[in-house]
C-alpha cells in the first residue's frame, strides 16, 4: 500500500505532467504575462520617474515591485479555480475524492503544488529572466533577505492554495464559483498591493488591507524582496496562514456532512 | 444561405429571448451587475491611487486618464454582453459542436451569438458610463471638451465594442486552425484593452505600435481623445478612427468566414 506522502507526491507530479502537455500554449500565455509587466512598469515609471521619491517608492523601485509581483502572480494567485472542486461537485466525482483514505484538503493543495511547481519552472522563471535582462535584477544586499524572502513566498504560495480552496470548497454549497472566483480577483486587485502598494493606497483602503489576507500574496514579499522590511513582514502571512488552514479543515469537515453528489 | 436582413432579425429575436431566459433569475442578474461594475470601479480605483500620489501621468490627470479608463470599459462591457459565445468559442472547436451550427441556414456568426448574452457584464458598461459621465463633466467645465465633443466622446465608447468584439473574431477564426484559443485571449484581447486604460504615450515605441496597428486598441479611446485634449494628432483622427473600427471589423469577418471553410470537426 501507498503510503499516503508518497500518495500526495503522487498527485502533484501527475498534476505536474498534465501541465506539461500544454507548454506551447503557455509559452503565448507567457509573451502576454511579459507585456502586461512592461506596461506596468511603463505606467509606474511615467507617473514617479520624473519626480523624486518622497519615500520608498520611487521609480526605480517600482518597476522592480512589478516585476517581482508579476512574477509571483503566476505561483500564487492563477491557481486552477477553486483548485478544481467546482468541476468535482458538478460531476458528482467528489463522492470518490472524499472516499479516498486521504486528507482532502491536502490532497487538494497537493495536486495544486504539481501545477504550482509547473508554473514556477515554465512561467515564473522565464518571465523572471525577460524582466530581468530588460529592466534589471535587484539583487538583495543582506544575505538574510534571502532566507525571509524564500519563508514569504513559500507563504505566498500556500496562503494563495488556501484561499482557492476556500473558494472552491464553497461550491459544495453554491455549486458554482463564479461570484466568489470574482469577488476573489476583485479584492486581490485592490488590496493584495499586487500594483499599488498598500502604503500607497488612500484611507480607508490601507488600514483594510493590512487586516486582509491578500496582502500576504504580493505586499509582504515584495516589501522583504525590496528590503523595505525585515522579519516583522513575515507576521501578518503567518498568522494568515494559520487562521485560513483552520478555516479550510473546519469548512472540509461541515463539506463531509453536507455533501450532495450531483450528476452521474 | 439567406440575406443578411432576415439573419439581423433572426439574430435580435434570439438575444430577445436569451436576454428574457437570463431576467428568469432576477437576483443573480443584480448581483452580477453590481459584481462587474464593483470589480471594474476598483481597477480605477488602482489607477486613481497612482494618480493621487502623482497628479500626472505622462501630462494626463486622473479626470482625462479616467475618461479613456471609461471609454475602453463601456466597448468591453457592451461586447463581454453581446459576444459571450464568441469569447468561449473554444468549446465549439474543443467539444465539435460547431457543427450545430453548420446544418442552420443562417450565417454561422449571427447564430453563434444569438445564443447565448451576459446582460450583467453590462455592470461593466454602466461603471465606465458613470465615469465617462463624470470625466466629461469636469473636462467640459474647464473648456477641455465642448458639448459636440462630449457627444462625439459617448459614440466612440459605444462603437469602441467594434474593436474588442473584431479582436475576439480573429482569434476564434484562428482557433480554426490551432482549436485552444483560451491562451492567446490574454494575449490578443486581455492584455492590449488593459493597456488601453492608459495614455499610450507611457508605452514604449514597440508597444505603442502594437497598440495603434495589428491590436488596434487605441482608434477606440486615445487616439481621438488625445486630439480632443489638444495633446497631439491632427483633426482627421476624428473620422479616421471610427474609420479604423469598422474596416478592423470587416476584416474580422473576412478572417472568419475564411477560418470557417477550414473547419474539421472533432467528431465524438
Amino acid at each position: 500500500m501507498t503510503r499516503p506522502m508518497n500518495a500526495y507526491l503522487l498527485f502533484a507530479a501527475k498534476a505536474y505532467r498534465l501541465r506539461l502537455q500544454y507548454r506551447a500554449a503557455h509559452l503565448v500565455n507567457n509573451i502576454a504575462s511579459a507585456i502586461f509587466g512592461f506596461m506596468y512598469m511603463a505606467i509606474w515609471q511615467a507617473a514617479a520617474g520624473g519626480s523624486p521619491a518622497a519615500d520608498a517608492y520611487g521609480g526605480t523601485t517600482m518597476v522592480h515591485w512589478v516585476a517581482f509581483n508579476q512574477v509571483m502572480l503566476w505561483a500564487s494567485v492563477f491557481l486552477t479555480r477553486g483548485l478544481g472542486i467546482p468541476e468535482a461537485v458538478r460531476t458528482g466525482v467528489i463522492g470518490v475524492e472524499l472516499l479516498r483514505p486521504l486528507d482532502f484538503h491536502w490532497l487538494a493543495l497537493s495536486r495544486e503544488m504539481g501545477n504550482v511547481v509547473y508554473s514556477l519552472l515554465h512561467r515564473s522563471l522565464p518571465l523572471a529572466i525577460v524582466f530581468g535582462l530588460v529592466a534589471g535584477v535587484h539583487v538583495p544586499q543582506r544575505p538574510v533577505t534571502t532566507v525571509l524572502l524564500a519563508g514569504g513566498v513559500v507563504l505566498s504560495i500556500y496562503i494563495g492554495l488556501c484561499l482557492q480552496y476556500l473558494i472552491g470548497i464553497s461550491s459544495i454549497w453554491t455549486t458554482q464559483i463564479r461570484a466568489a472566483n470574482h469577488l476573489f480577483f476583485t479584492l486581490h486587485t485592490a488590496f493584495s498591493g499586487f500594483l499599488v502598494p498598500i502604503d500607497l493606497l488612500p484611507r480607508p483602503f490601507d488600514t483594510v488591507a493590512r487586516f486582509l489576507p491578500f496582502a500576504p500574496l504580493h505586499h509582504d514579499p515584495a516589501r522583504i524582496y525590496l528590503e523595505m522590511a525585515g522579519v516583522d513582514a513575515l507576521l501578518g502571512p503567518v498568522v494568515w496562514a494559520a487562521v485560513l488552514t483552520v478555516l479550510c479543515r473546519g469548512l472540509t469537515v461541515l463539506a463531509r456532512r453536507r455533501l450532495e453528489v450531483q450528476g452521474g | 444561405m439567406t440575406g443578411l436582413l432576415p439573419a439581423v432579425q433572426l439574430y435580435l429575436r434570439s438575444v430577445q429571448s436569451a436576454m428574457r431566459a437570463k431576467m428568469q433569475y432576477r437576483a443573480d442578474f443584480i448581483t452580477g451587475l453590481l459584481l462587474y461594475g464593483v470589480l471594474s470601479a476598483t481597477d480605477f480605483l488602482m489607477i486613481a491611487a497612482i494618480l493621487t500620489r502623482f497628479p500626472r501621468l505622462g501630462g494626463w490627470d486622473v479626470y482625462e486618464v479616467g475618461l479613456l479608463y471609461g471609454m475602453a470599459s463601456v466597448a468591453m462591457g457592451l461586447y463581454r454582453t453581446f459576444g459571450a459565445e464568441l469569447h468561449e468559442f473554444e468549446r465549439y472547436l474543443v467539444r465539435g459542436e460547431f457543427d450545430g451550427l453548420l446544418v442552420r441556414p443562417w450565417p454561422t456568426l449571427f447564430t453563434l451569438l444569438g445564443r447565448n448574452v451576459e446582460p450583467e457584464r453590462l455592470g461593466n458598461s454602466l461603471q465606465g458610463a458613470l465615469l465617462v459621465g463624470i470625466c466629461s463633466w469636469r473636462l467640459w467645465e474647464t473648456g477641455a471638451l465642448d458639448a459636440l465633443e462630449v457627444a462625439y466622446v459617448a459614440a466612440v465608447s459605444i462603437m469602441g465594442t467594434l474593436v474588442p468584439f473584431s479582436l475576439a473574431l480573429i482569434t476564434a477564426a484562428f482557433g480554426f486552425w490551432v482549436v485552444r484559443i483560451d491562451e492567446f485571449q490574454t494575449f490578443v484581447m486581455y492584455a492590449p484593452v488593459a493597456a488601453s486604460h492608459y495614455p499610450l504615450t507611457v508605452y514604449p515605441g514597440w508597444l505603442r505600435a502594437l497598440l495603434t496597428s495589428v491590436l488596434p486598441v487605441g482608434f477606440m479611446n486615445f487616439v481621438p481623445v488625445q486630439y480632443l485634449l489638444g495633446k497631439g494628432g491632427g483633426p482627421w483622427v476624428l473620422w479616421a478612427s471610427p474609420l479604423v473600427m469598422v474596416g478592423f471589423a470587416v476584416l474580422a469577418y473576412g478572417c472568419w468566414r475564411l477560418g470557417e471553410r477550414h473547419y474539421q470537426s472533432t467528431g465524438t
